[in-house]
């Protein structure tokens, strides 16, 4: 097989044309001579004539060639012969690019890992090397400081490599070894290794990639400054390492949480996003684990404890499939934990890791609408008695009660929840205010009562026109309520509520309180909002709707149709008002899952493994003092960014997923975390096509431009043959310079010959063209005398200058 | 007696030998003992051929021309005896009163040189280096110098052109009436049509009957054997014959090397080729040509001059007349 080490020198045959433009350009200067005869032209010249056409284009042939040759020469043709044919004389320097990303964990058919059987091929290539060759090892996954070099350049030492190479084939392959949750940084990788080759001296640099061929696995590397990548000549062989059976991969890639900073004592919604990566439909365990308390029995090797456990049944392939997983933090301050799904394939996109802040206390405004000096009459009575039941020194939920005429002049900023009691009408201005507060962040509860205006309710609250199309969920409907409250018959009793919503999960199993003999002896009638926007949580047992639910800008808002007091129903006097009222408030009370992406990203607590960490650097602060416990219990420390001016520090010991905490050390946020994971693309093992089209995509996707440099391993298994083959290729550049230089030799002869041959005058002069005129008739010999020899003489002289010793000696 | 009057062959040309005048007409008097050499362009401006030729032409001495036949004339050349019919004044009475026999006086005969001028008007004859005259001009030049020169002596001169074949023919004739008739026809001739002097000579050393001095003025870019044939045939009929070949000076050295293609003046037929080439395959098969007709004027001690064009003709001509008188 033919090939080119430089193929853009073949733009050099350009250069064969230069010789082809010179011979048209003489040729066009020509002119017709209107002669006395033609008859001493014979056929005979005219046949030589032809012969020299044809050896002037043999020179004109002889001459591109030259530059052609001259060209393709520098492009560096080469002969792959068989493995037979080896040179000895021609040396190799080859890097191993090996990806250790977490898809290449993929445990095979045979149960081995991918990443342990591309090491072997790869142990493969480097024990076919030669004495003079030298070899080195690049990992390719994502780390922080760039990928790991497992020699600074090729060693000579090719046993040690290969050993190497073992080595991580056999980690690979061990359950007891941790598994590699890297992303995949292939083309810094290629990058690494190139620079690695770039001063080597060896004849063939080659650098063989083995990978999983991911799609999304390639991402541009950035050059330093005044790095061309197109210096870099080192052949790249892709050699893809595929799974050989149907590729079947269940992983968590993504994890939403109900809110950012949860409330203690608030059950706290997980929603883990499940997505299956094979082909076929799977069935699967998935399970919530936190933190557990010191020296804990049930907790695993990491620290956690499992909380929670679902089993999903048929997730289609190529979807993801998203489940709601609650848990109540008793304690306020950093919490962490991790969804894991059962998966023995691909262990390392098993798990997600979560960690936020669950907050202590909140602040509340509850705007008391029907006021009574008798405390058990008051609308605010049983709702404050349920909020401090805890018994707790600092009641989590901080209730202020006012007035409505009050609630304009209450600063809301510290404020998470502004409760509406059974309230009458509300200025104009209050309502705006309320808009605002909703529409940043902060959550309104509503509940109804017999002081409560309708009109103003649906005027102002739930006038479409509005902000948003107005604040409540639904409007109320009918002249008034539903029921008699003084009756003693009720008029509905509690229904259907939402047993997946965080605030009421729980009550369907009894484990959180029944909420089974609630009655209801008057309600206002709702029509909720458009669908889409209003979620009704509780409805009567008529189908009525009693509590509903909608977003509202950053906030939410809940409208319950009834009172809080037992005026309107038996609620407040059930065993499950307390914990519903305590889940209810704290629901609507923790900051939206909307402000969750700003929070992280203000407050980085979540990363991929690989990447880089950055924190601010406080005035005076060391980076020394910040200290962090990594997941496997080993500490790090945040180091000073490589940007002096940007005052922050950076971590870059991410290469594990799991839960890192900065230590005592930083004195700002103790006990706070951040936590790693594996980057989602790893889940996703559609590799890039294979063929022809393999090389334009790794291209494309390594956002090289028209590297030529790349080739592809279309059959892995031969690899070793066809590595040792790179070795036997004949350099067919060294016979091209061989045959230039003869050609460049020859071409000055051939020329002069054809000159000589065609061009020239005749050295010695036909001896008939002078001679007669003068020697024969006018009789030189002859003695003359007077004028007539004087004019004898001068026609002598006159002949010979007009005669043979110019023809003679005068080159053409 | 008639054979041993007879030279060898090369004596012959004192049919046509001069001597040097005893006052040398020039055509400058700044030096009356030197030849003015003419350049042709100068003399081509001279269109009275009549008066360029005597300018040429009398700074030479036109010496008597000896008769070969034999007569009764005033130079005495032997006795024979009286035989009846014989006219009796030619009876020589001293002889008859020493040996008592009658004798007669003979004498030799001075009678007029027949000389034919052949032109060559073909269209080859009008090729001409750039600036110079071509070769029709010069060889009318020639011919009208010869003419001249022929009558000077008294001679009969006549004038043939031919290209192809024969065209005008003026017959040999005494005279300067003729002479003017001669001159006027030279400079009407017509270059055009093909060269056929092989032919041409065959026809006229058929029809020119008396001995004369044919004088050929040609390129004689003709088939060579032919023409080496022709010329054969007019020495065969005992005709002193002189040539006069006349080239430009580019077909003996060719110095063209930006032509890339040569038309034929004749035939028209264009050769394309490199112009380095045309040289030396010219020269090689212009040496032939000329090694042949050379040869065979040789063979036929028939006299061949090259006249280059580039050569002051009255130079050219002085040498070549200078060159015969010391023949003579």
């Amino acid at each position: 097989m033919f090939g080119l080490d430089t193929p853009l020198y073949l733009l050099g045959l350009a250069s064969a044309a230069i010789p082809l433009v010179i011979h048209l350009s003489r040729s066009r200067k020509t002119r017709t001579l209107r002669f006395s005869t033609t008859q001493f032209l014979s056929d005979q010249f005219l046949r030589s004539y032809r012969m020299s056409r044809l050896k002037e284009l043999l020179l004109l042939a002889a001459r591109m060639a030259l530059f052609a040759l001259l060209a393709i020469t520098f492009a560096r043709p080469f002969f792959k012969g068989t493995p037979d044919n080896v040179d000895p004389t021609d040396s190799r320097s080859v890097v191993i690019v090996l990806d250790d990303s977490a898809s290449m964990q993929y445990h095979d058919q045979d149960g081995s890992t991918l990443l342990a059987r591309a090491s072997q091929q790869a142990a493969g290539i480097i024990e076919g090397l030669k004495e003079s060759d030298s070899a080195a090892i690049v990992l390719a996954g994502r780390r922080a400081d760039g990928p790991r070099m497992e020699y600074r350049e090729p060693t000579p030492n090719r046993a040690d490599v290969s050993n190497s190479l073992l080595n991580i084939a056999e980690e690979a392959n061990s359950a007891a070894g941790a598994p590699r949750a890297l992303g995949t940084d292939l083309a810094g990788g290629i990058q690494a290794a190139d620079r690695m080759l770039l001063d080597r001296q060896e004849e063939s640099k080659e650098i063989y990639v083995f990978s999983d061929m991911q799609q999304r696995g390639f991402s541009e590397v950035a050059l330093a400054p005044g790095e061309q990548a197109r210096k870099y000549e080192a052949k790249v062989i892709f050699v893809p390492v595929r799974p050989t059976a149907a590729v079947s991969n269940l992983a968590i890639t993504a994890v939403q949480y109900g809110a950012s900073r949860p409330m203690a004592g608030i059950p706290f919604a997980i929603r883990p996003h499940i997505r299956n990566d094979g082909e076929t439909a799977r069935d699967c365990t998935v399970s919530l684990f936190v933190r557990a308390r010191e020296g804990a029995e049930d907790a695993d090797e990491e620290g956690f404890r499992k909380v929670a456990e679902r089993t999903v049944t048929a997730v289609e392939p190529g979807r993801w499939h998203v489940l709601t997983l609650h848990h109540t933090f008793h304690k306020g301050g950093w919490q962490a934990g991790y969804v894991v799904v059962d998966d023995p394939r691909l262990v390392a996109d098993n798990r997600r890791y979560f960690s936020f802040e669950v907050l202590e206390a909140v602040n509340v405004v509850a705007v008391n609408g029907a006021p009574s000096s008798i405390r058990r009459n008051d609308e605010l009575f049983f709702l404050q008695a349920a909020l401090a039941a805890g018994g707790a020194e600092t009641d989590p939920i901080q209730v202020t009660e006012v007035r409505p005429n009050a609630f304009q002049s209450v600063a809301l900023d510290e404020v998470r929840l502004v409760v509406l009691a059974n309230v009458e009408t509300l200025p104009e201005a209050a309502v705006g205010k309320l808009e605002r507060f909703v529409d940043r962040g902060g959550s309104l509860l509503v509940f109804l009562g017999d002081q409560v205006q309708p009109d103003f309710y649906n005027s102002r609250l739930a006038d479409p026109s509005r902000l948003r199309g107005g604040l409540l969920p639904a409007r109320l409907t009918g002249a008034g309520p539903r029921g008699d409250p003084k009756s003693e018959q009720p008029v509905a009793r509690l229904g259907d509520f939402a047993t997946d919503h965080a605030a009421l999960a729980g009550f369907d199993s009894g484990e959180t309180g029944s909420l089974g003999g609630v009655t209801l002896s008057a309600y206002w009638s709702l029509e909720p909002a458009a669908a889409g926007t209003t979620r009704v949580l509780m409805a009567t047992d008529g189908g009525d709707p009693l509590l509903c639910e909608r977003s509202y800008g950053g906030g939410r808002v809940a409208l319950f149709a009834s009172s809080c007091d037992r005026d309107w129903n038996n609620l407040p006097v059930r065993p499950a008002f307390l914990p519903f009222v305590y889940r209810l408030f704290g629901y609507l009370a923790q900051e939206s899952s909307s402000q969750q992406a700003d929070k992280n990203v203000t407050r980085g607590s979540f990363f991929q493994t690989g990447q880089r960490v950055l924190e601010p650097l406080p005035v005076g602060a060391q980076s020394a003092a910040i200290r962090v416990a990594k997941p496997d219990r080993t500490s790090g420390v945040f180091t000073a960014s490589e940007d002096p001016t940007a005052r922050q520090v950076e971590f870059v010991e991410t290469e594990q997923p799991g839960v890192y905490e900065l230590e005592a050390g930083d004195r700002r946020e103790p006990g706070r975390t951040f936590v790693v994971n594996l980057e989602a693309s790893e889940s996703d093992l559609v590799p890039v096509e294979s063929g022809e089209g393999a090389s334009a995509q790794i291209q494309e996707l390594l956002a090289w431009e028209n590297d030529d440099r790349i080739t592809f391993a279309d059959d892995p298994a031969t690899l070793s043959q066809q590595a040792g083959s790179g070795r036997s290729r004949t350099r067919l550049w060294q016979i091209l310079l061989w045959v230039v230089l003869v050609f460049a030799l020859l071409e000055p002869a051939l020329a002069n010959w054809i000159t000589l041959q065609h061009y020239l005058k005749p050295k010695s002069a036909p001896k008939s063209i002078p001679i007669p005129t003068g020697k024969i008739s006018l009789g030189g010999d002859v003695p003359v005398d007077g004028a007539a020899g004087e004019a004898a003489t001068t026609v002598k002289r006159s002949e010979s200058v007009t005669g043979s010793e110019e023809v003679a000696a005068t080159p053409v | 007696m008639r054979s041993k009057s007879r030279k060898p062959r090369p004596t012959r040309r004192s049919d046509l030998s001069f001597t040097p005048p005893r006052h040398p007409i020039t055509m400058s008097s700044a030096k009356p003992t030197q030849f003015k050499y003419l350049d042709p362009q100068a003399l081509g401006r001279l269109k009275n051929l009549s008066l360029a030729a005597r300018g040429v032409v009398e700074g030479f001495f036109a010496g008597m021309h000896k008769s070969p036949h034999r007569g009764f004339s005033v130079e005495f050349a032997e006795h024979r005896e009286y035989t009846p019919g014989v006219d009796p004044r030619h009876i020589d009475w001293r002889v008859y009163g020493r040996r008592e026999k009658l004798y007669v006086k003979q004498y030799e005969e001075e009678t007029s040189l027949r000389c034919h001028i052949l032109l060559d008007k073909s269209n080859s004859m009008t090729y001409g280096s750039t600036g110079g005259v071509n070769k029709l001009e010069y060889a009318s030049f020639l011919a009208a110098s010869l003419a001249y020169l022929v009558a000077f002596q008294h001679d009969a001169v006549g004038l043939i052109t031919l290209d192809d074949q024969v065209r005008d023919r003026v017959p040999p004739r005494q005279g300067a009436g003729h002479l003017k008739v001669l001159m006027e026809h030279l400079e009407s001739v017509e270059p055009g049509g093909e060269t056929s002097l092989g032919e041409s000579f065959h026809e006229l050393a058929e029809t020119i009957k008396r001995r004369s001095v044919v004088i050929i003025i040609s390129d004689l870019f003709d088939d060579p054997e032919a023409i080496v044939s022709g010329l054969k045939h007019f020495s065969h009929r005992r005709h002193d014959v002189i040539v006069f070949q006349t080239l430009d000076p580019d077909e003996l050295t060719f110095p063209f090397d930006d032509v890339s293609r040569i038309e034929d003046m004749e035939t028209g037929r264009q050769i394309t080729s490199d112009p380095r080439l045309f040289r030396s395959s010219y020269l090689e098969e212009l040496g032939r040509f000329l090694d042949t007709i050379r040869e065979g004027c040789l063979e036929s001690q028939i006299d061949h001059v090259v006249a280059e064009t580039g050569t002051p003709f009255d130079a050219f001509l002085g040498a070549y007349l200078a060159r015969r008188q010391q023949l003579v």
